[in-house]
């Protein structure tokens, strides 16, 4: 077994344990901590796919950021300490039943696929010597080195070029509006909340 | 035996479901959305999986995943606004005592 897929094992295992610890513990706080191995472990197999930049932006974004939110929330949400609210056990079959079957049709599915020319190559000399040339690029709508190419699975492909630069913008205007939409949302009502 | 694309894609199955089942079982709202945000970090590694073993997808596949990491950023920003603001309304944040929300 080589290095690369070693690594592959303990991060899948590192990433889906605590995916399933997060799924099952009962007390929220632990689920958030879980939660940061599953985020993280998920950072690492973009490294190990060879996507610094995407495993930077999750480590920033998700650990960084989005989890410091979730526990924040934790604690200014927290009725006693280690408060808990456990499903009961019929609710806890059911969704048993259904992850487990829906689990059972997507990995049977995939297995049953062939999965013929998607292979592993090395990344392309764009991507290789420097991973966010190529990403700005392709925000920006660049063609280069794209069209050389085509998809392999559809013949007769129309020369592939990116156009990512109106979704980078409209999602930029997306997250501002959310931001404020959230800052409005969650401002401190002094009186309401004296009222109530 | 090599990792091929299928490994990735069924580890980002088991992530997905471990999402649906955090959605499904939690009554606390914040549990569901750390539910929701495993759910799309399985979106997330299956497009980054593709983007890897099909060259012609390289790039893409990492702007979409920035999409969805950026997507999931503004969704918890905006629920999580929406649980405190319940929280200060209700004093609680259990799922099963939001019937009023039903409209």
């Amino acid at each position: 077994m080589s290095l690369p897929d070693f690594i592959f094992w303990c991060l899948a295992l590192l990433t889906a344990g605590s995916a399933i610890a997060t799924a099952v513990s009962t007390q929220i706080v632990r689920s958030a901590v879980w939660l940061m191995f599953t985020l993280a472990g998920v950072a690492g197999l973009y490294f190990l796919l060879g996507f610094e930049f995407l495993g930077a932006t999750q480590l920033l974004i998700y650990v960084g950021g989005i989890l410091i939110l979730v526990i924040f929330a934790v604690m200014l949400t927290a009725q006693g300490s280690f408060s808990q609210m456990p499903a009961s056990r019929g609710h806890w079959l059911v969704v048993i039943v259904i992850g487990g079957g829906l689990l059972a049709v997507i990995t049977s599915t995939l297995l049953s696929t062939s999965w013929e020319g998607f292979s592993a190559s090395p990344l392309t000399k764009q991507t290789d010597t420097s991973n966010s040339d190529g990403l700005a690029l392709t925000f920006l709508g660049s063609s280069q080195g794209e069209a050389a190419h085509p998809l392999p699975a559809v013949p007769g492909q129309i020369k592939h070029i990116v156009h990512s630069l109106f979704v980078f913008e409209i999602i930029s205007v997306h997250l501002l509006v959310v931001l404020i939409g959230a800052a409005y949302l969650a401002r401190a009502r002094r009186a309401r909340r004296e009222a109530a | 035996m090599t990792i091929t694309l299928v490994h990735y894609l069924v580890l980002a199955a088991i992530l997905f479901v471990a999402g649906l089942v955090c959605l499904l079982v939690k009554r606390n709202a914040i549990g569901v959305l750390i539910g929701v945000e495993l759910m799309l970090n399985a979106g997330g590694l299956n497009l980054a999986a593709f983007a890897r073993f099909n060259r012609s997808f390289e790039l893409d596949g990492q702007v979409f995943t920035i999409f969805v990491i950026v997507l999931a950023a503004a969704e918890a920003a905006i629920a999580l606004a929406i649980v405190l603001n319940y929280y200060n309304n209700a004093t609680s944040i259990d799922i099963e005592k939001a019937q009023e929300l039903q409209g």
